[in-house]
């Protein structure tokens, strides 16, 4: 541990680097981090990061055969020049099936409440990834970062669930869903706004002159509230609560943004990649005519979630949060796929494959696509050096759908992918044969990775070999 | 008719009371017929019923007494003298019990305890019951024939209960559990449930008050009196429970005594309940519907099978059968089609049943619209500003063009498919601070124009009441508009302190005024429209700035303006026709455009142009993002041209205008429009006319490669009729996604096939015939007659088997129905107008619009104004309000 602090202070001494923080009046040091958690061999911190892929998977192209990845199926080929980092976990249970139920279970590992109405939408508990940010979220500038490619959906899904669980697999508790920033640019801003550096050290961005709120007027917006709450019904109450916990989220990093600077880690290297991922998203973003006329940008697929991925890699490497999640797209995905050679057609009917040959290997094609993107992020972190490692050695990334194939609708058997290294605790190159373990036991193994207590998904079983 | 017995009743009734135990009490005096002791009043109850009527089975205490503490005179003693066995369980037992050995022949003590636990263990009630009989059957080998067939009886009925007991523990088991006493969390402990456990009478009387819908109250031995509130808890399911919560069975009689009449009095209610709706209802239901339902329905539908999720045992009586209305025109929709039963079953029912059925439905339907069912105006959870109206009201706040909530997430919507829904409405920390950063945005927009600024800050510091007057009025001014009600002193207290604050931090008057403005842009006051809460049981009225509040984002997805504050202020707007005079000036103000993007977009689905409407980019290069506006721009500006001009919402189904410019001109294979202006195109082509002949709603309805008569047919049930159809199962194949991917045969013919497959013939026969009427618009809606290079067959037929071939026919057909469509675009309006899903109790809301609606012709202001005054919008009610029914009286018929 004390290795790596050394190493970064004498980095950070050397480069002057700074950071503008969205809220933060006063300048910034980065300094040291207080690493709490999970640490990799020289005190590294470890990261969670998830992917969603919606409408199952082709298992015929997925499941490896035997119990190590020496001979990939085709749809993990992707991954083929990095098994060593890669385990396939086949064989366990979603803690429940459908477009919309599946989804919202994927990262709380329980059955969502049955309810077509948006007031009683209940998942149980936190989503992991809210947990582990949760656990960190004084030592880091962001508790968790999520990021995704659609937007949500209103009504009630064919299962009679309703489209808040199809929207969303963050959950900050058990009603309150959390959303996805779809647009890389705002989602860069968030992180990286007015990064800059100058040799001096400091500089102030422009984005800081206006003025901000400070204690002072939170607490009287929270006292306000809370007198507010007072007058209404119990049906009322829980809104308020959401309202509350919100100002106090960001009364608390405001408040924890000095301390959570000095965990930030900016080296050249870092700076460099931002400036340069930022200047591929302004691109990417083109002009912004589409301006009220588009809900989402306009940028094609692939590259979309690639410029998101470069942003939540980029997260992580500057140390700005320890966990980050990535919907490629709503538990129902209904996106042309067509951009794809061989492939015609929109994701969740190509996922109805009716167990031909052609539809299977047409939607083997599209699953392979978000291996591929997934590969790309893997491919990122292990590009990102980190001590006498790589930010992928030093992180857990999670990769799974909501339900088993587009065929199936239940969650039984889901496709699930756990990389990177955990800071040295998880062994890479194999293929873990569960037994209808659930979800939630893998979830627990993953909180233990990552040295986080706090109970999540039903019973207290975890995956064998993690 | 008595509400709490709305809900299914659950009442697990303890063993005791199930096997028809009664309490025993003192032996008969000077019984001839031989005695017998038991030390349990349990397993006195086992002895006495399987030793029958020739024995005196006798539990000796008396009832009411402690067994702990009794001590009875030898005089009392003496009457159990000469019994001939004692049966004396390995309970702790005090000293009679030990007096009472001397007194029998003979003492049977199995080890062990005999007391139903939590876990009720009836396998050794069983064995008791095997050694009962052994015992008396060695005492009187006569009777032992007898005995042995008396004791297999209750074995049976033992097993029946512990059958019963299970069934019970996995009811219970995903219900929500709330009970009292500390006995009911050991229990609990015990039984492995989960149960929210207090000991705390206040508290569990506030769980009553607010049970959750499958909430289960599960009341200790104690505490009959608890059994009462938990009655009177709406949709509460109430549990009794006795056994196992005790240690010990001392007052076992008591307790079961207490039970028995818990259900006595639960079962009067329901009687009483029943009676009461026979008077209201007739019994037609129970008479000519329950057969109906047992022949033809429950093979699949009941509770072991519960096809589609669909249990109809528990809507066997009128009484559970009307709160359902919805439920059964889903019925009557489905046996009017004949998708059920289905079609490959054998016992099918007449016409005449069928109509039977539907006729039932359509009363109850009638029955509903008439409010008799009673009157409940709803009530809209507190309401987050969503995106649009956030930038609007800012708009209107400041007179500023920024849109600062295009930054914010989407939002999502609730069951009827608007973004308004306030309970859909979260609030998540990323967005707090999005308003954090937009007020920020907003403060310093306001400061870097000096016209904003000055209008900001109106009041100078220089006047009479210097900079504190100065800072009050203005923060008092500007902080009751943001609020939309005169600001309360309090409020206002909690911004001069903020003020007070920058003040004595040394800053400037202008400067020091920029925080507060921000703390009243984060506020809950004025991002949350929170509706003025009165101490009434009673529905009531909402208050005229709620009114006003309530009016203007209906229409404007804004804050009210400066005339509606005034007459509010003033008091008038609640009367009806300044209310109506307001809605009319209202709709016509540019401001409404946000119904046309905001409301009719989701509702016909143009705006879904914005977001998941995504024709191929290969197949389909035509539709670039220009389209992609101009055909949006077409349908809003549509819309938006019926409520300038108030014409008849029928237009919507069929018009002869639109607005075209010259690229949708184009689009759409006319002439005579130049440049990109929308302008007013009358149509000579009778297909084109109609939400059904816009690019928009054809794209939106269509699949990347190509279009989806079944998408668009569901399209004309759903969203312009309202008569959703079921939805698919979810394990069907689906067809190619492209239609150039099928060979040699049309699409039609290729979904012919598809609608051979026997799990999507009953719907997709109903619904794809409707979407062929308008396979002459392809997936981006220009014309065509050709698919796949063969004709196109566009011959339709809709559910009542009307036959149409072409889009304008099909516009005809859907033109018959316009008490449908109307009742649907009420059914919108007002889930629009009150953010929330509609409930059965807005029907005869609904029904009075469409009526009024009807009868004007299908003005849309008409619509508007009906909403308006109608009981859901301008009334509101507290939580835990419960609707009556009308009384027999008046409903009956």
């Amino acid at each position: 541990m004390k290795n790596w602090q050394l190493s970064r202070r004498h980095m950070l001494r050397g480069m002057g680097a700074t950071m503008s923080l969205p809220f933060l009046e006063a300048m910034i040091h980065p300094g040291e981090a207080s690493a709490a958690g999970a640490a990799g061999p020289n005190g590294e911190p470890v990261r969670f990061a998830a992917f969603f892929m919606p409408n199952g998977v082709n298992h015929e192209q997925f499941d490896p055969k035997g119990s190590s990845l020496s001979k990939l199926p085709p749809i993990l080929a992707p991954l083929g020049e990095m098994t060593e980092s890669v385990n396939v976990i086949t064989g366990l249970n979603n803690a429940d099936g459908g477009h919309a139920a599946g989804t919202s279970a994927f990262l709380t590992g329980r059955r969502p409440k049955k309810t077509g109405k948006p007031s009683e939408v209940n998942v149980g508990n936190p989503s992991i990834d809210q947990m582990i940010g949760q656990a960190f979220k004084e030592e880091t500038l962001l508790p968790t970062l999520e990021l995704g490619l659609s937007t949500p959906r209103s009504g009630v899904g064919m299962s009679g669930h309703s489209h808040v669980y199809t929207s969303f697999i963050g959950w900050k508790a058990a009603g309150t869903p959390v959303p996805h920033e779809i647009n890389p640019m705002r989602a860069f801003d968030r992180l990286f706004k007015g990064a800059s550096v100058t040799t001096s050290g400091m500089s102030r961005s422009r984005e800081q002159k206006g003025v901000r709120p400070d204690k002072s007027v939170l607490d009287i917006v929270l006292e306000d509230a809370k007198s507010l709450q007072k007058q209404l019904g119990r049906s009322d109450q829980q809104k308020l609560d959401e309202y509350l916990t919100a100002v106090r989220d960001v009364e608390e990093r405001i408040q924890s943004q000095v301390q959570a600077a000095k965990g930030l880690r900016i080296t050249d290297e870092v700076l460099k990649e931002i400036k340069s991922v930022g200047s591929d998203i302004r691109k990417a973003s083109g002009d912004s005519r589409s301006g009220s006329y588009s809900a989402r940008p306009n940028i094609p697929y692939r590259e979309h979630g690639r410029l998101m991925m470069d942003v939540m890699a980029l997260a992580f490497w500057s140390n700005s949060t320890r966990a980050a999640t990535l919907m490629f797209g709503d538990g129902l995905h209904g996106r042309n796929m067509s951009f794809l050679e061989g492939v015609d057609g929109n994701h969740h009917s190509i996922s109805h494959h009716g167990n031909k040959k052609g539809p299977l290997e047409t939607f083997a094609k599209v699953n392979t696509f978000f291996v591929d993107q997934y590969a790309y992020f893997l491919r990122r972190l292990r590009n990102m050096s980190e001590g006498s490692s790589n930010v992928l050695e030093n992180s857990v990334v999670l990769f799974g759908s909501n339900i088993s194939s587009g065929q199936v609708h239940n969650g039984n058997n889901i496709p699930v992918i756990l990389s990177g290294g955990a800071g040295g605790r998880l062994r890479g190159g194999r293929h873990i044969e569960g037994r209808g373990e659930e979800i939630g036991s893998l979830h627990r193994s993953i909180l233990d990775l990552m040295e986080v207590k706090g109970s999540i998904g039903d019973g207290s079983g975890k995956v064998r070999g993690i | 008719m008595d509400e709490w017995l709305r809900p299914p009743l659950l009442i697990v009734a303890a063993l005791g009371v199930a096997l028809g135990f009664t309490a025993c009490d003192n032996a008969g005096e000077g019984s001839s017929v031989p005695l017998v002791l038991v030390s349990n009043a349990l397993l006195a109850d086992l002895a006495k019923e399987v030793a029958g009527p020739g024995y005196e089975v006798v539990f000796p205490l008396p009832s009411g007494e402690s067994r702990m503490e009794w001590a009875p005179s030898a005089e009392v003693l003496a009457k159990w003298d000469g019994a001939e066995i004692f049966f004396k369980d390995g309970s702790p037992k005090p000293d009679w019990a030990a007096a009472l050995e001397g007194k029998a022949k003979r003492v049977v003590t199995p080890p062990g305890e005999f007391a139903f636990t939590a876990a009720l263990n009836h396998r050794s009630a069983g064995e008791w019951v095997d050694l009962i009989s052994r015992t008396l059957a060695d005492f009187a080998p006569a009777d032992a024939s007898a005995i042995a067939t008396r004791a297999e009886t209750m074995k049976q009925r033992i097993a029946e209960s512990e059958a019963q007991w299970a069934e019970s523990m996995t009811l219970l088991g995903s219900a929500q559990l709330a009970g009292f006493g500390t006995e009911v969390a050991a229990w609990a402990k015990q039984s492995s449930l989960e149960i929210e456990a207090t000991s705390d009478l206040s508290a569990f009387r506030d769980m009553v008050k607010s049970p959750a819908a499958s909430t289960v109250f599960v009341v200790g031995k104690h505490d009959f009196s608890q059994v009462g509130a938990a009655l009177n808890a709406p949709d509460a399911e109430v549990l009794l429970l006795d056994f196992g919560l005790a240690g010990e069975v001392t007052d076992f009689v008591s307790t079961v005594a207490a039970n028995a009449k818990a259900i006595e009095v639960l079962l009067k209610r329901e009687e009483e309940a029943e009676a009461s709706n026979e008077v209201v209802m007739g019994s037609r239901f129970e008479r000519e519907i329950v057969p109906l339902i047992e022949n033809y329905c429950l093979d699949c539908h009941d509770a072991e099978t519960g096809e589609g999720e669909l249990d109809f045992e528990v809507y066997l009586t009128e009484a559970e059968a009307i709160h359902e209305p919805d439920l059964w025109d889903s019925v009557a929709q489905v046996v009017e089609m004949g998708e059920m039963p289905p079609r490959d079953k054998s016992n099918q029912p007449s016409d005449a049943e069928r109509e039977k059925i539907i006729a039932w439905v359509r009363d109850l339907g009638a029955r509903w619209d008439d409010g008799e069912m009673g009157q409940d105006p709803g009530r809209t959870t507190i309401r987050r500003l969503n995106k649009n109206e956030y930038n609007y009201t800012i708009r209107d706040l400041f007179g500023m063009r920024i849109r600062p909530a295009d930054n914010f997430p989407e939002e999502t919507g609730g069951e009827s498919g608007f973004d308004n829904n306030a309970d859909a409405l979260f609030l998540p920390s990323l967005l707090m601070e999005n308003y954090v950063e937009a007020a920020s945005v907003i403060v310093e927009g306001v400061y870097a124009n000096s016209k904003s600024r000055s209008n900001y800050l109106f009041a100078r510091p220089t006047g009479a009441g210097g900079a504190e007057g100065a800072a009050r009025k203005t923060l008092s001014a500007w902080a009751s508009r943001a609020y939309r009600r005169p600001v309360e002193n309090e409020e206002l207290d909690s911004l001069m302190r903020i003020f007070a604050g920058e003040m004595k931090a040394g800053k400037r008057y202008d400067e020091a005024m920029q925080k507060p403005l921000l703390a009243i842009l984060i506020s809950s006051k004025f991002l949350y429209r929170a509706e003025q809460e009165e101490s009434s049981r009673d529905p009531y009225q909402v208050d005229d700035f709620d009114l006003a509040t309530r009016l203007s984002y209906f229409i404007w997805s804004s804050m009210p303006d400066k005339e509606l504050f005034g007459l509010a202020l003033k008091g008038e707007l609640s009367k009806p026709e300044v209310l109506e005079a307001q809605v009319m000036r209202m709709l016509q103000d540019e401001k409404a455009r946000s119904l046309s993007m905001h409301f009719a977009g989701q509702w016909f689905g143009w705006e879904q142009l914005r977001s998941r409407a995504n024709p191929d980019e290969d197949r389909f290069p035509q539709f670039t993002f220009d389209l992609r506006v101009a055909l949006y721009r077409e349908s809003a500006e549509f819309f938006h041209h019926l409520l300038q001009s108030n014409a008849s919402i029928f237009d919507l189904i069929d018009s002869d205008y639109t607005f075209l410019n010259e690229r949708l001109v184009k689009h759409y294979g006319i002439s005579g429009v130049s440049g990109s202006q929308l302008q007013k195109v009358s149509l000579t082509d009778p297909n084109r006319g109609g939400v059904l002949g816009m690019g928009s709603v054809l794209t939106a309805t269509s699949l990347p490669l190509r279009t989806s008569p079944a998408v668009r047919g569901k399209y004309v049930l759903a969203q312009l009729l309202g008569t959703p159809p079921p939805e698919p199962p979810m394990n069907v194949e689906q067809l190619p996604d492209d239609d150039q991917a099928i060979e040699a045969m049309t699409f039609r013919e290729a979904l012919a096939q598809h609608r051979e497959d026997i799990n999507c013939k009953a719907c997709h026969e109903v619904i794809d015939p409707i979407g062929f009427g308008l396979e002459s618009f392809d997936a981006i809606g220009r014309w065509r007659t050709t698919q796949n290079g063969l004709p196109l067959d566009t011959e339709g037929v809709m559910p009542d088997g009307t036959k149409f071939s072409s889009p304008a026919d099909l516009k005809k057909t859907i033109l018959s129905r316009k008490d449908l469509f109307t009742r649907n675009m009420a059914e919108k309006l007002l889930s629009y107008a009150l953010g929330r899903d509609l409930s059965p109790y807005d029907r005869p809301a609904v029904a009075e619009i469409t009526e009024k609606v009807l009868a004007d012709g299908g003005k849309i202001h008409t619509a508007f104004v009906e909403v308006a005054k109608s009981y859901p919008f301008r009334y509101r009610r507290n939580d835990g309000f419960e609707p009556k029914a009308k009384t027999s009286e008046t409903a009956s018929n």
